[in-house]
């Protein structure tokens, strides 16, 4: 019953989205007032009957509802409550409903933005992403309803897949989602821009706080995607350039790009276009990415399991939403303005160069992604593009990037000179030199130079950055305040700089090592021994499987005791290996077990990852300086005296 | 900075045309490299006369599918069925191939699910399957009579396949 | 059709289950060239079972046989291109990760190479519109600036 009451309210939102959709679009172009009001009530209406829907078919699960096919093909009753409820998620159906949950609530908070957009420009956004809504509502409904029930109903689940038997699972999905689908919002401020008024400092004011937020929250998303990978999938990888991943990583590229891009709309009214590009390109690629991961047109461990049509569905509504925005941009181009800055040394300069630099890289990453579907579309066969390819061209766009970034924070709009730029500079690129140097006394082997320089690199931006920072504290007055934006993308370089020097010293200098161990062997790996002490049967609530535990020693004294498990799913008789690993700020202790060997022996792989917690915690950095600086106060409501925003 | 909206109007239709080709595609089947090519050489013992040592010259000489299966593989039960109605037809001769499997066990499948081949051989390391490129059981070649390999079918086979890719050498060259 | 691809992916998942044969836990080179070589083949190398993961990662069993065929090569003296030669007759290209500079790929490294000259191109259109005369701003430009700045500090300390 709740259950239909859950479909029932969901179709009652699929038509507050019909509605949206088009009425405040009428009253925009008419300046009907009342009938842009619609926008509104109809947006927040959709939001709680979205949530009531979803709240159901939470309901569904938690009571195990096994009439319901969906919850039958992932849930078991003997699944813990926890993943009852993120299994909510766990699968097509379900994760399209927290699709458009999630962009609900993007449009619910829009409502509750109370700045100085004019109706007109605020009816349109709201009707644009109602179109979103609808295009995703009628796709869930009719193709890949959670709520269809299948009788006689099953007397138990199939069980959700042990892979996402996890922490991870429940909350990777739904922030990764927030950042993915929070794109929308800049899309559809840009496309309502040009419906409207067009691009002003004002219009990237009011767009800036909100690409913000959807950054941060991809950021968090993706990384959490990484940290889940590495301890779940069982080999220590963190980042394998898997088709779905690059999905996510590109609007990821992109919405930086458009946040610095923005950032000179604002202070400078120049990059209109681009801008506007960037925000409809980058809702594009999530889109893209929804279509990827659904269609089956690319072999992924991520994919949902697939069906083509469903594939037709979302490739139509993709080439419907972007074309639309690229035909209304074509139509409505913003006027293209000169290069407005007088030198090369200025800010402008650099925020260019970003934007071209991570435009490469996404163009670069998609190029390798859809590589062997062109091959295959054009009847040459089948070929592979992977990690091998991503690293060599990505890491060497990196470089540039990583450089520039120390220059475009300090200099200042219109006009600058490269002299001042590098006087300012000699210190910290003196401080970064030694630091590197250092470092690169205490590193051995052949990759120690790669490694220092990958170090040099992140030192360079962090003492830039601190640098930077303390000039502008130093500078401040009453007239012009340090502002958070310039905290808080003090905090979001400096985090990326740190993410860079997890990555650099993880993939160097990480160690590996495959053997075969009975219990009570003992194995050497880099300056630590292993022993395997014992292994025991262990059972959960729905596995059964075995414990090992390792004893790590240095020098005799015990660093860590880790447990690896290899475990046995009831219901799918599916196996999962869980591996033991001692978490530490300079490196990772990581061993898994692989396969049993006789009677006695089992395959065993003994990691070592350095550093690797920093690409992490950087990351987490990139998205608190995003919040900081969306949080700054010049994105509220100006006040009477309007102050004119000051350098940052 | 100027942006013409040709540029990416074109690289969304592109993009938007590779898609559609995509989705007519199965990214996870792999063509294979032997197709026109003699069929490997090898020297296997028969399931039924372990004694006995058979290579490839011994068993080229008329057309024939060469097929790949296990006792373990669930998937070449679901097909064994079609192949045994096709061998009672006897348009074409069928070879099995015993992949990475227990003798024993295999030759329970076959009393309890039919023996539709001419012989099988016995391919318990995988040699051959590594030779003929097989990724999943069950896998079916088409050979010709000269030994070459005309056609791979991987997964099991339907009546489809059967009709449409194995068998168009019975039909007369149009 | 779907059903078809469902029954791969069973046949598959039931190859990949099974592991009859000893594993590769204890491959040793004679000499650590021999070793790098073969873990970076391992790196290149895809799985065709578990087509997400290279050769190094996948437990698959194929990949296990593929592991050892690749060890046995190396151990026989075969190098790095007659292994790859022996893969891709069997299995086609589609098992080598890292695409070889040919015809088919070049697109892959040429078009990020052109897309940046292309935004060098651009940078260097900038340049050539702003090569004035880097800006100096005159010394009593900055000092009346520097007073005005003064004074309304002072002013707003007052408020």
């Amino acid at each position: 019953m709740i259950v239909e009451l859950g479909h029932f309210s969901t179709v009652l939102a699929l038509i507050c989205s019909a509605m949206l959709s088009i009425i405040p679009l009428i009253g925009a172009q008419t300046n009907n007032v009342h009938l842009m009001a619609i926008a509104k009530s109809a947006a927040r209406a959709q939001f709680l009957l979205v949530l009531l829907g979803f709240l159901a078919l939470t309901w569904a699960f938690i009571t195990n509802d096994f009439s319901l096919t969906y919850v039958a093909s992932n849930s078991n009753s003997s699944l813990p409550l926890g993943f009852r409820i993120s299994a909510v998620w766990g699968a097509h159906e379900g994760s399209l409903l927290l699709w458009v949950l999630i962009l609900s609530i993007w449009m619910a908070a829009f409502t509750c933005s109370n700045n100085d957009m004019p109706p007109q420009f605020k009816a349109r956004v709201l009707a644009i992403l109602g179109i979103i809504s609808f295009g995703f509502l009628i796709f869930m409904l009719f193709t890949s309803n959670p709520f269809l029930r299948s009788l006689p109903s099953p007397a138990n689940g199939l069980d959700l897949n042990p892979l996402l038997q996890d922490l991870g699972l429940i909350i990777h999905p739904p922030l990764l989602y927030a950042g993915y689908v929070g794109f929308s919002v800049p899309f559809a401020l840009a496309v309502a821009a040009l419906l409207g008024d067009g691009v002003n400092p004002e219009w990237a004011r009011w767009t800036r706080p909100w690409v913000l937020v959807a950054w941060s929250f991809l950021t968090i998303g993706i990384s959490l995607g990484s940290w889940w990978a590495y301890y779940e999938l069982g080999w220590g990888g963190w980042w394998f350039w898997d088709p779905v991943e690059n999905a996510s990583f590109m609007p990821w590229l992109l919405g930086t790009a458009l946040v610095h891009s923005l950032a000179a709309s604002e202070k400078r009214n120049i990059f209109k276009s681009w801008t506007i590009l960037l925000a409809i390109a980058t809702f594009g690629l999530s889109l893209i990415g929804t279509f990827l991961v659904r269609s089956g047109i690319l072999t992924s461990v991520h994919a949902f399991a697939t069906d083509p049509t469903r594939g037709v569905f979302i490739l139509a509504f993709l080439t419907i939403v972007i074309g639309g925005a690229l035909a209304v941009f074509a139509a409505k181009k913003p006027q293209s303005d000169p290069l407005a800055s007088d030198s090369l040394a200025a800010r402008e300069t650099f925020l260019l160069t970003n934007s071209i630099v991570l435009s490469v890289a996404t163009a670069t990453v998609l190029l390798g992604t859809l590589y062997p579907l062109l091959i295959d579309a054009l009847g040459l066969g089948k070929m592979s593009v992977g990690a091998p390819y991503f690293n060599s061209v990505f890491i060497p766009l990196m470089v540039p990037l990583l450089m520039l970034i120390g220059f475009g924070q300090t200099a200042h709009w219109r006009r600058d000179s490269f002299r001042r730029l590098f006087s300012i500079a000699k210190y910290p690129a003196a401080c970064a030199t030694t630091l590197a140097i250092g470092a690169w006394a205490m590193l051995e082997g052949t990759g120690a130079i790669q490694a220092a320089l990958g170090l040099l690199m992140a030192f360079w931006v962090i003492v830039a950055t601190l640098k930077n920072l303390y000039l502008q504290l130093s500078n401040a007055t009453k007239i012009s305040p340090v502002r958070r934006a310039l905290l808080g993308q003090s905090v979001a370089h400096i985090g990326f700089a740190v993410t860079v020097i997890g990555v650099t010293l993880v993939s160097i200098y990480s160690v590996e090592k495959h053997v075969r161990m009975s219990p009570g062997e003992s194995v050497e790996f880099s300056t630590y021994q292993a022993t395997f002490d014992s292994i025991k049967k262990i059972t959960g609530p729905n596995y059964s499987g075995v414990e090992a535990t390792f004893n790590v020693t240095q020098d005799e004294k015990v660093i860590a005791v880790l447990f690896p498990q290899k475990r046995n799913y009831n219901a799918g008789s599916q196996t999962m290996t869980e591996a033991g690993i001692s978490a530490g700020i300079t490196k990772d202790i990581y061993i898994a077990l692989g396969e049993k060997i006789d009677t006695e022996d089992w395959g065993v792989r003994l990691n070592i990852k350095p550093f690797v917690r920093w690409i992490w915690f950087g990351a987490f950095l990139m998205a608190a300086g995003g919040t900081i600086a969306a949080s700054d106060l010049r994105f509220k409501r100006l006040n009477k005296n309007r102050r004119p925003s000051a350098q940052t | 900075m100027k942006a013409q909206p040709i540029i990416p109007i074109a690289i969304f239709i592109l993009l938007v045309a590779l898609f559609g080709i995509g989705l007519t595609k199965d990214p996870r089947l792999i063509p294979s490299p032997l197709i026109g090519k003699p069929l490997p050489e090898f020297e296997l013992s028969l399931l039924h006369h372990p004694e006995d040592i058979v290579e490839k010259h011994d068993l080229i000489g008329e057309y024939m599918l060469l097929n790949v299966w296990a006792s373990w593989c669930v998937a070449c039960a679901e097909e064994h069925s079609l192949i045994v109605d096709l061998a009672k037809q006897k348009i074409i001769k069928i070879v099995g191939i015993n992949y990475k499997d227990k003798s024993a066990d295999a030759l329970r499948w076959l009393e309890e699910k039919g023996d539709p081949y001419d012989s099988t051989l016995v391919d318990f390391d995988g040699e051959l399957g590594m030779d003929l490129g097989v990724y999943g059981v069950p896998e079916t070649f088409l050979i010709d009579p000269k030994g070459q390999v005309l056609y791979k079918h991987v997964g099991p086979l339907t009546l489809e396949v059967i009709e449409n890719n194995l068998l168009t050498f019975t039909r007369p060259e149009q | 059709m779907m059903e078809m691809i469902r029954i791969v992916v069973l046949a598959l998942a039931s190859l990949s289950a099974l592991s009859i044969l000893a594993s590769d836990y204890s491959y040793t080179f004679t000499t650590p060239q021999r070793e790098m070589r073969y873990q970076s083949l391992m790196e290149e190398l895809r799985c065709l079972v578990c087509q997400n993961q290279s050769l190094a990662d996948s437990n698959a069993e194929l990949a296990q046989d593929l592991r050892k065929k690749v060890y046995d090569m190396i151990t026989t003296g075969n190098d790095d291109d007659q292994i790859m030669d022996f893969l891709t007759d069997r299995y086609g290209k589609f098992i080598l990760y890292d695409p070889k500079l040919n015809y088919e790929n070049a697109p892959l490294w040429l078009l990020p190479i052109l897309m940046i000259c292309i935004g060098v191109y651009v940078i260097s259109r900038l340049a050539k519109q702003g090569e004035r005369s880097e800006a100096v701003i005159p010394q009593s430009a900055q000092d009346d600036a520097d007073a005005l700045v003064k004074h309304l500090e002072e002013r707003s300390k007052q408020l």
